[in-house]
């Protein structure tokens, strides 16, 4: 069955203020980029998805991931990953146990192996005991990258996760997380404020307007 | 901000009896060391008396604290333009050698008091006009060590099982408070801190008497019971603030990552919050420590500690001894303290590895 992420009738209220009203349907591989001014709702929209809406908004509207209706399940169980701005690597963990922390319970020698052949495939080979805060800011949204992928996620929300990065890493960490996105077909939603993130995704583009307070 | 522990100071002052009782035992005692004496008085009837006076106490500190509270909205009153008129200079300069000249003459004083009470601790004989002892000997310290066996281990077994109670119980309470998002209601808030603000002399024998009605075989129970209600307050205000400034995106990332509530409790929080928990944990641990009345009335003169042993001492008749015991009192929650600096270093080492 073809993987699919579908907003239905989605409304999001501020102090019962309309936020933003959104119906869309993202297949699997594509990417859905969702732009707008600050204030606009872009990170309630990914709250809301990932079920961390804050209780200052309300929201009417139903989430279907591959069929399936997620919008009563807690965080936890809804299989959708997202990647912020910042890394946010465990600091008390080295950066094989940050990505492994994800993973299923399995023989400790395959988690291994398979965290090391994921490092190996971002040119991030040998760091699997370094510490988190050691690593520059490319390695570490790397490091974040496959600890988002490894937990085997049906769908993926990106927070403006190149905005950290400096223009050529930027263009090399948004190739692979989008060829990467594509190969796992998993749909996604990006919110950004960069135009050249938009064109690189290849996929429809909405703009949010803002909202006068 | 400043008025939780500006109350908890007045409450405290107002109804202090250690330092009533070291300081002046034989002068006219405070309202507090008067309660004290009826109730533990031969005479019944004048537990009538101290019951009295125990109401009286809390009148006593409750019109303080609302004497405050009224002083400080009159000045808002009075002095609410000072707030926009514009000038800038209050004679800070002024205030602020003040300040530092009060602070160091009481800085000043204990340290001299520390050092006191290290030299009377090694002191052989010590004639009067004479800066320094004569002879130097740890004669003290060693027959003290030799009788302290027993409040030492009372005074320790009391303090840990009372600290982890209360870390455990504001872990817990503090989580429930993030994974209903419902923060805590005032009237809770007010309920842990109430035995910072009440007077302890007003509430305890009426505690110990609820406390023989249901058990009064176990004193160990009774006075670790009472040590909580103490130390809690503590413990919780000093986790709730790194509690709640934990960042949300790690628990919210962990979730996403497809971690329950209780594996984002145990592997992300709880790890973030190493250094503040052994700090609230030694912070608990002092104050247990500290506890004189609580252990003397709770226990029921059963239980020795070394806070009821010092206090017993400092007003008998060696000087040395008790200085022993004092320094034992400081140093037990300084090895706490250090503790609690020392092993985050340990453990969970972040960066520059």
């Amino acid at each position: 069955m073809q993987s699919s992420l579908q907003i239905k009738n989605l409304q999001i209220f501020r102090q019962d203020q309309l936020l933003l009203s959104l119906d869309e349907h993202v297949n699997g591989g594509e990417i859905l980029t969702v732009m707008g001014p600050s204030g606009s709702g872009k990170s309630s929209l990914l709250n809301w998805l990932t079920g961390t809406l804050s209780s200052s908004f309300t929201a009417t509207g139903e989430v279907w991931l591959n069929g399936q209706n997620v919008g009563n399940l807690p965080t936890h169980l809804r299989h959708i990953g997202v990647l912020y701005q910042d890394a946010l690597l465990f600091s008390h963990l080295t950066v094989a146990s940050n990505i492994a922390f994800a993973m299923p319970k399995g023989n400790k020698k395959q988690r291994l192996a398979k965290v090391e052949e994921a490092l190996e495939q971002v040119g991030l080979q040998g760091m699997a005991n370094r510490h988190p805060d050691n690593l520059s800011g490319g390695q570490q949204a790397r490091v974040a990258l496959l600890r988002t992928l490894l937990s085997e996620p049906k769908a993926i929300l990106l927070d403006e996760p190149f905005s950290k990065l400096d223009t050529q890493l930027r263009v090399d960490t948004r190739q692979l997380v989008f060829d990467q996105i594509r190969n796992r077909k998993l749909p996604t939603i990006m919110v950004t404020h960069d135009h050249s993130d938009a064109e690189a995704a290849k996929g429809k583009v909405i703009h949010l307007q803002a909202i006068n307070l | 901000m400043l008025r939780l522990p500006i109350f908890a100071v007045l409450a405290y002052a107002s109804a202090s009896v250690e330092m009533p009782l070291i300081l002046g035992p034989n002068t006219p005692p405070t309202l507090a060391v008067a309660i004290m004496n009826w109730f533990n008085d031969v005479d019944l009837n004048l537990r009538i008396k101290a019951s009295a006076g125990a109401v009286l106490q809390l009148a006593l500190t409750g019109s303080l604290l609302a004497l405050w509270l009224a002083c400080e909205k009159t000045i808002k009153t009075l002095c609410s333009d000072l707030l926009t008129n514009g000038q800038r200079d209050y004679g800070g300069d002024f205030w602020h050698k003040v300040i530092i000249v009060l602070t160091t003459l009481v800085i000043g004083f204990i340290l001299l008091a520390l050092m006191g009470l290290v030299m009377w601790s090694v002191a052989g004989f010590w004639r009067f006009p004479a800066a320094l002892p004569e002879q130097l000997v740890l004669l003290h310290f060693q027959s003290a060590l030799m009788q302290m066996g027993s409040p030492l281990f009372n005074t320790l077994t009391i303090g840990l099982v009372t600290t982890i109670f209360a870390v455990v119980l504001t872990l817990l309470c503090l989580e429930s408070e993030q994974l209903t998002a419902k923060p805590l209601s005032r009237f809770t808030s007010l309920i842990i801190y109430l035995p910072l603000l009440v007077p302890s002399i007003a509430f305890l024998f009426g505690l110990v008497w609820l406390q023989q009605l249901i058990n009064n075989q176990t004193a160990f129970f009774n006075v670790a019971f009472t040590h909580l209600l103490f130390v809690l307050p503590y413990v919780f205000l000093s986790l709730s603030s790194s509690y709640r400034r934990l960042d949300p995106r790690f628990s919210n990332v962990a979730a996403s990552l497809g971690a329950t509530p209780c594996k984002v409790f145990l592997q992300v929080k709880l790890p973030q919050l190493f250094a503040p928990i052994l700090i609230a944990a030694a912070l608990g641990l002092a104050i247990s420590f500290g506890q004189y009345l609580p252990t003397l009335l709770a226990g029921g003169g059963r239980i020795a500690t070394i806070t009821t042993e010092a206090v017993t001492l400092a007003n008998g008749a060696s000087r040395r001894t008790s200085a022993v015991y004092a320094i034992m009192q400081i140093a037990l929650p300084l090895i706490g303290f250090i503790l609690a600096w020392v092993l985050p270093k340990c453990f969970f080492k972040s960066a520059r590895r």
